[in-house]
């Protein structure tokens, strides 16, 4: 039996009932041959602090799913500044989880290397196929509203 | 032509399509001289939507123009433009005579076009339809509208016993988005989401419905915008308890609309009213 690929899953989102609604949804993802693991935090500050403890002890997180507004730091400045940082250049992918629609932002988002912009509300299919696109290398920065 | 001149009976509106990089013969600024004489216009708006860049030789044939506008006191807006058609604005120094604004709504409140206190009754909609929308796709909820009723803006009183409260901040107008649920409905939703029995209101589970708002919110902002409303997106919050009350941002109209889903009745509610200028009074 193969072992499982172990997959680092940051969610930051203020609600905390909403990063459960994610993380359950995610889980309901989980397929054979992965292995996730969860971590949360409530704004961008969190987010950044938990990024570095993460690097630092040689366990990066692969995934960060990102609300927009958030208090203290929004996920559009922690983006920002961690995309400065050497070592999050690339990694960890970031999927952009929000209910800000307004394009000129997305935009503003996508050149940040969003790997894909989820518009809220959102299926747990929604969350489903992003996710295994992503872990199959075939995201393509794409935006996904739910019909 | 990149550009039409179209006259708008209160105003001029300058449409820019496409390259606007100027040399066209009669230019911009020819014609748009042409209709202020003609008509005594003195306000103009240049829609930049669909503008995907500005020159500079374009630029200065909109000086020409702006030069009779001025000569009756007028004024100019430079409307919807992308951040780097905005900018060429800049560079040439012109953003202070061809002012910037999101949407065509603010630039027509600028104006005095349009009436600060009026309730648009075209803002209903995009709210009916965005609630509809989260609480079918987020809450596995489906609601149908009932009939919208205004709401005296001096009663604070909302209808639910739980609240998510978020500002709306645009150009054009400010107010409050509320919905607003009674505590089975509440419940349903909780349980629903999370997959967890809920049997009442807490401070742990209480902040869904702010994040209900916050989708509401963003959804209707699609539809408000092609309104000509540049809605910003805000920080919600949560009220709870029997009879709570809430405060909306100043003394507007408020109207009220009621949803039946399955599990009872829920309200969501709009008041619109103090406009920026209002705001700048304030401080």
């Amino acid at each position: 039996m193969n072992p499982c690929r172990k997959v680092k899953i940051l969610i930051v989102d203020d609600s905390s009932n909403l990063r459960q609604v994610i993380k359950r949804y995610l889980q309901m993802a989980q397929t054979e041959g992965y292995l996730f693991e969860f971590d949360e935090a409530c704004n961008g500050y969190e987010a950044e602090q938990k990024l570095q403890e993460a690097a630092v002890i040689d366990e990066p997180f692969e995934i960060v799913f990102l609300d927009w507004m958030m208090p203290k730091v929004t996920g559009y400045e922690f983006m920002k500044k961690i995309r400065e940082i050497e070592i999050f250049k690339v990694m960890p992918s970031i999927i952009m989880l929000t209910a800000e629609t307004n394009s000129e932002q997305i935009n503003a988002c996508m050149k940040y290397g969003v790997s894909k912009y989820i518009i809220k509300p959102f299926t747990q299919e929604m969350l489903a196929n992003v996710l295994h696109e992503l872990l199959e290398g075939k995201a393509d920065g794409g935006i996904k509203y739910a019909i | 032509m990149p550009f039409d001149v179209i006259n708008q009976n209160e105003y001029i509106l300058v449409k820019l399509q496409g390259e606007c990089l100027g040399g066209e013969s009669p230019n911009v600024g020819e014609l748009l001289s042409k209709m202020v004489e003609e008509t005594k216009l003195k306000f103009v708006i240049f829609q930049a939507t669909e503008c995907s860049a500005i020159g500079s030789s374009f630029l200065r044939d909109m000086t020409i123009g702006y030069k009779a506008i001025k000569a009756l006191n007028g004024q100019t807006r430079f409307v919807g433009a992308k951040p780097s058609v905005n900018q060429s604005v800049v560079q040439n120094g012109l953003d202070r005579i061809f002012v910037p604004k999101m949407s065509l709504k603010g630039a027509l409140v600028d104006f005095g076009l349009v009436k600060q206190k009026d309730f648009d009754v075209n803002v209903i909609n995009p709210f009916l339809n965005a609630t509809i929308k989260v609480l079918k796709i987020q809450c596995f909820i489906e609601s149908k509208p009932g009939k919208p009723f205004m709401k005296k803006s001096t009663d604070p009183l909302l209808l639910g016993d739980v609240s998510g409260i978020i500002p709306i901040v645009s150009e054009s107008f400010n107010g409050t988005l509320a919905i607003s649920l009674s505590e089975s409905i509440f419940c349903h939703i909780v349980k629903n989401m999370l997959g967890e029995e809920c049997t009442a209101i807490n401070e742990q589970n209480v902040d869904l419905v702010g994040e209900l708002a916050n989708m509401i919110l963003g959804q209707a902002k699609v539809e408000l915008g092609q309104l000509g409303y540049g809605i910003q997106m805000t920080i919600p919050s949560c009220v709870w308890g029997k009879d709570h009350k809430i405060k909306h941002f100043g003394g507007g109209m408020c109207v009220v609309m009621p949803f039946e889903t399955e599990v009872g009745t829920f309200y969501s509610e709009v008041m619109t009213n103090n406009t920026v200028q209002e705001q700048k009074k304030v401080g």
